[in-house]
């Protein structure tokens, strides 16, 4: 089914006498449950796509569905109700508060939304269990690594249970290992808790975790590719050792 | 890969019979990379054969007696100029995709933009599979297996962005001129004109 759709969605910037655009006509439809990969060179308006897909950013023209609500006719405030309840982002510098607690930042939306201080806690607790973080809850982010932080603002983004996880380049401050040990968490995130998770990259290895990848070029989609559905891991498994030990 | 040198490596160890060797093989190089002890048997053969291992027999209660085999100093110096020998991967400079892209350029029923994404699926749809089978490798147990899988990764990755560097700079690809065969002449060559010489 799917869940986040759009029509003809394009974003110029700039004025009439020298538009810039950065998204143009693009339809896109991401399924419920599906990890998305948006993949192109830098410019191509990949960060631009996102936001406007999370109500961050007012198309110039066409429209974004989440489910039957449409984004784009919205008043401001219930946009930023829609975003605050719906999405959750993450974002390539984490955007922790430093002077709070990774249990307090991870708290902070649900608070923001009405939720008792307590239960808030509460929650934020078993968000950050869920990432592998139940040890570090009273740590502030200076006192954590780099993957770890990016861990707190998955748990962050987590806590709400979103309809979608927004993610721009969320690895693309993170050495190679701490880069893989978030993408396999937010890999989990769709396989064991269902979520559906767009994710910018222009990482490779990030994408090859995803169940598809679209590439934008000029600020449109030139290659939608599935990767879900293909071989046997014994006939892959015997290639590749024919190909490397031959 | 050379069983040869396998044996002369674990050989070098201490002596063995040919049956253990066989099973270590498997055991310490790779799972994946099946020797046969048919050929462990017929390798040892010719090892003694070009004088790099010999043999003491080791009488048994039940016949036949066993073999242990052991390293010469032959074998140790062939041994060692193994390892000081580096291994040369070929660069692949007449890769198949390639000539497919160049051809492309020429004009035909397939864009090269299209050739490229094509190319680019592929490359994914493998990178992809491999991810999965490194996400069901456990290291601790199979590190040697998740080596190889990581060297897979990182081949793949690096074919993904020869493609991208090519689709960056398909526009000037477009303009490139393949170069021409230069004409043979035809029929009895003719007698070259004295040229006066050149200072
Ligand atoms: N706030 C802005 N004002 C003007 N131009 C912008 C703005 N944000 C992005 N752009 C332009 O839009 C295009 C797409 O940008 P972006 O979506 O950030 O690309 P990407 O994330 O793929 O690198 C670029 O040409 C960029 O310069
Ligand atoms: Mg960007």
């Amino acid at each position: 089914m799917s869940i986040v759709h759009t029509e003809s969605l394009t974003k110029v910037y700039g004025d009439v006498s020298q538009p810039i655009p950065a998204v143009r006509d693009v339809n896109l439809t991401v399924e419920e449950g599906e990890f998305l990969a948006i993949m192109g060179p830098s410019g191509s308006g990949k960060s631009t796509l996102l936001y406007m897909l999370g109500g961050l950013d007012k198309p110039t023209s066409g429209k974004v569905w989440l489910r039957d609500s449409e984004l784009s006719a919205l008043n401001d405030d219930a946009l930023s109700r829609m975003r605050r309840t719906e999405f959750g982002f993450v974002f390539q510098f984490f955007n922790l508060i430093p002077v709070l607690t990774a249990q307090e930042n991870v708290a902070i939306p649900l608070i923001l939304d009405g939720v008792p201080r307590a239960r808030a806690l509460k929650q934020a607790d078993d968000a950050l269990a869920r990432v592998g973080l139940a040890d570090r809850t009273m740590h502030r982010p200076t006192e954590l690594s780099g993957g770890q932080q990016q861990r707190v603002a998955l748990a962050r983004a987590l806590v709400t249970t979103p309809a979608v996880i927004l993610a721009d380049e969320p690895t693309g401050n993170l050495d190679s290992r701490s880069s893989d040990d978030v993408v396999q968490m937010l890999r989990r995130a769709v396989d064991e808790w269902k979520q559906t998770l767009v994710l910018v990259t222009h990482d490779s290895r990030v994408a090859a975790f995803a169940d598809r990848i679209i590439f934008l070029k000029d600020g449109k989609i030139v290659d939608d590719n599935r990767l879900k559905g293909r071989g046997n891991a014994d006939q892959i498994r015997e290639q590749l050792s024919k190909m490397v030990l031959s | 890969m050379s069983v040869k040198h396998a044996l002369l490596a674990l050989l070098y160890h201490h002596p063995q019979h040919g049956y253990e060797l066989g099973r270590q093989i498997n055991a310490v190089v790779n799972t994946e990379w099946d020797v046969k002890l048919g050929q462990v048997a017929s390798t040892l053969a010719r090892l003694k054969d070009a004088n790099l291992v010999d043999y003491e027999v080791e009488p048994t209660d039940d016949a036949p007696d066993r073999k242990v085999y052991f390293i010469t100093d032959e074998g140790r110096r062939e041994l060692e100029s193994w390892y000081l020998t580096p291994e040369v991967r070929e660069y692949r400079l007449g890769d198949a995709f390639y000539i497919k892209l160049v051809l492309s350029l020429l004009g035909g029923p397939v864009s090269p933009e299209q050739v490229l994404i094509t190319q680019r699926r592929e490359l994914f749809q493998q990178l992809h599979e491999v991810t999965e089978l490194l996400r069901q490798a456990d290291a601790r147990t199979q590190l040697p297996w998740v080596l190889l899988l990581e060297s897979a990764t990182m081949h793949l990755d690096a074919d993904l962005r020869w493609i991208e560097m090519c689709e960056a700079r398909l526009n000037d690809l477009k303009h490139y001129d393949p170069p021409q065969p230069t004409p043979k002449p035809r029929g009895r060559p003719r007698r070259k004109l004295a040229q006066p010489s050149e200072s």
